[in-house]
């Protein structure tokens, strides 16, 4: 398991990408979110962790 | 790859991430299309498009995917949310204009928008990106702009739970 993980989303780290997928429930939807100049997926990883939404959520 | 690429930046004059080279942040209200190598910016499309496909391929509908992204990042989003071919649930920028000159596919006409926004942003100007965004408000489609006094060139906590509710309400999800 990620060390990210929490009790609302898996996380899962492929390359530079990482995916959010909420946890014991299939995504009814995805958010996929690009990084801003010079920042990476896990730059906004944290944010979306916090916040306690259900979309899964792609970070490029 | 599906990251941004690292690219050397005349603007930044340093290397980095970047979706597209950046070129001036010194832009207008109409010539915000400046910012960016167009050719930097096709390509990396290309790349958010695939990544499009193979979540509508999980999901089943196309309007349950979402694309957005924070300054760069979002413009980038914008420009690939105006160019796919199938109707997407939404559009999310975060401190990012729009490219007003870009045409929206006519599957995007009843695509939603958040735009979220530090006034007190001098790095990515509310006030530049405001007639590129409020162009995207044709009355047609949902358009939810949350702008924050006191904020600069990031997101706060309401902007966290705005976007939530905005999701939610898209998907006439039930409030957690």
């Amino acid at each position: 398991m990620n060390p990210m993980s929490n009790s609302i989303y898996d996380v899962t780290q492929e390359g530079t990408t990482i995916t959010l997928s909420p946890k014991g429930q299939t995504a009814r939807q995805t958010l996929v979110f690009l990084p801003g100049w010079a920042e990476s997926a896990a730059t906004w990883a944290p944010y979306f962790l916090k916040g306690k939404s259900t979309p899964r959520v792609i970070f490029l | 790859m599906l990251t941004a690429p690292t690219r050397y930046n005349k603007f930044y004059e340093r290397k980095g991430t970047a979706w597209f080279e950046i070129n001036t942040l010194n832009f207008s209200q109409e010539d915000a299309h400046k910012v960016f190598n167009v050719e930097h910016a096709d390509d990396s499309v290309d790349i958010v498009c695939k990544v499009l496909d193979n979540e509508v391929k999980a999901l089943g509908d196309s309007r349950r995917i979402f694309i957005g992204g924070f300054s760069a990042g979002g413009s980038l989003a914008s420009h690939a949310w105006k160019a796919y071919k199938k109707p997407l649930g939404g559009l999310v920028l975060y401190s990012a204009t729009s490219f007003r000159a870009l045409e929206t596919a006519k599957e995007q006409e009843n695509s939603s928008v958040f735009w979220a926004h530090g006034l007190d942003d001098c790095l990515v100007p509310y006030k530049h990106c405001f007639y590129n965004n409020k162009a995207l408000e044709d009355g047609k489609r949902r358009f939810v702009h949350i702008k924050r006094d006191g904020l600069g060139h990031g997101v706060d906590r309401v902007v966290e739970l705005e976007t939530k509710r905005f999701l939610e309400d898209i998907m006439g999800l039930s409030k957690l």
